[in-house]
């Protein structure tokens, strides 16, 4: 990604005037967070992460990772096709990772709530 | 505008921030926040050689400290460190006021990495910048009232030594030039702390 794109973090609630820059770069719409978008080096949108079920916040579910890596092939530069395979690899690993978490907090939250039932 | 200023991407809490770490890292920074080796490459260890490695190093003050100060760079954030001793009634409402109020639980996860440091003599609240540099020092018992903590001071003081909020247009217009001049397209994500 770094080959291409070059990182800019707006947090909406910090930083002065976050809240306005935001709703400008998202032209309006209204929406959640977090929200992303392509910008060519002028400033004009090449793709935002409003994805056609809205937006794809962070891409975990298989159709939020299509989306980012269209994303990706639409803004890039220099990456190979190749190159995105990988990037769609490391989204993958990283997709597993947090929904296999979530699924332990369910499981432990689960569990918490039988032992609570069973002891009453 | 040099390389430093987009060194690599942020690694604050937010979960796209850890997402375009991950994707723009090939997960190589979040890999190295792991232990040295995994689980399963322990047990391998311990059954070939009969000896238990399962416990993962504990990390240093030192390197504690190093991390809090690189995530507080990235977030344009400060490092609050309670140094001294942890253990007595006083020192440990403290730090529980610290997560429970909500007012300075909100200042310290927008503004703050916080630390303890566990040394001898009386707890003290120090503040330093990203650089690790000291900005302020208290002593704690200076934010404490009828026994308890007076969370309207600690909030003023930990508001007092904040880092200044870097301004969005900016931000932005830095990253967009920084662009041109490399050849590249800007990946903007927009977040909060929480």
């Amino acid at each position: 990604m770094a080959k291409d794109f070059v990182d800019c973090k707006i947090d909406q609630d910090r930083m002065t005037d976050g809240k306005a820059v935001a709703a400008e770069l998202r032209k309006g719409k209204r929406g959640g967070i977090p929200w992303s978008v392509f910008l060519k080096p002028d400033g004009t949108t090449i793709i935002d992460s409003d994805g056609p079920k809205g937006n794809i916040g962070c891409p975990i579910q298989p159709e939020e990772a299509a989306h980012f890596l269209e994303m990706v092939k639409m803004a890039r530069v220099q990456l190979t096709d190749a190159e995105i395979v990988a990037i769609g690899k490391s989204l993958d690993d990283y997709a597993k990772g947090i929904l296999e978490q979530r699924k332990r907090t369910r499981e432990a939250a689960s569990k918490k709530r039988a032992k609570r039932k069973s002891g009453k | 505008m040099n390389d430093a200023r987009f060194p690599v991407p942020s690694l604050s809490i937010g979960r796209l921030s850890h997402l375009s770490a991950a994707v723009l890292l090939g997960c190589a920074t979040l890999s190295q926040a792991l232990p040295a080796q995994s689980p399963s490459a322990d047990r391998e260890v311990s059954q070939a050689k009969s000896v238990v490695t399962t416990k993962p190093a504990v990390p240093t003050a030192a390197q504690l400290l190093a991390k809090a100060t690189l995530r507080a760079a990235k977030e344009n954030k400060r490092v609050l460190v309670l140094e001294g001793s942890l253990e007595p009634a006083d020192a440990v409402e403290l730090q529980a006021s610290l997560k429970r109020d909500r007012k300075l639980s909100r200042t310290i996860l927008y503004e703050y990495e916080l630390l303890a440091r566990a040394t001898k003599g009386k707890l003290e609240l120090l503040i330093l910048n990203a650089k690790g540099k000291e900005v302020a020092r208290s002593a704690a018992e200076a934010f404490t009232k009828d026994g308890g903590i007076a969370q309207k001071k600690l909030d003023a003081w930990l508001q007092e030594h904040k880092a200044k909020p870097l301004h969005a247009r900016k931000v932005l217009a830095d990253a967009l030039a920084f662009a041109k001049e490399h050849n590249k397209n800007v990946f903007v994500h927009l977040g909060a702390p929480w």
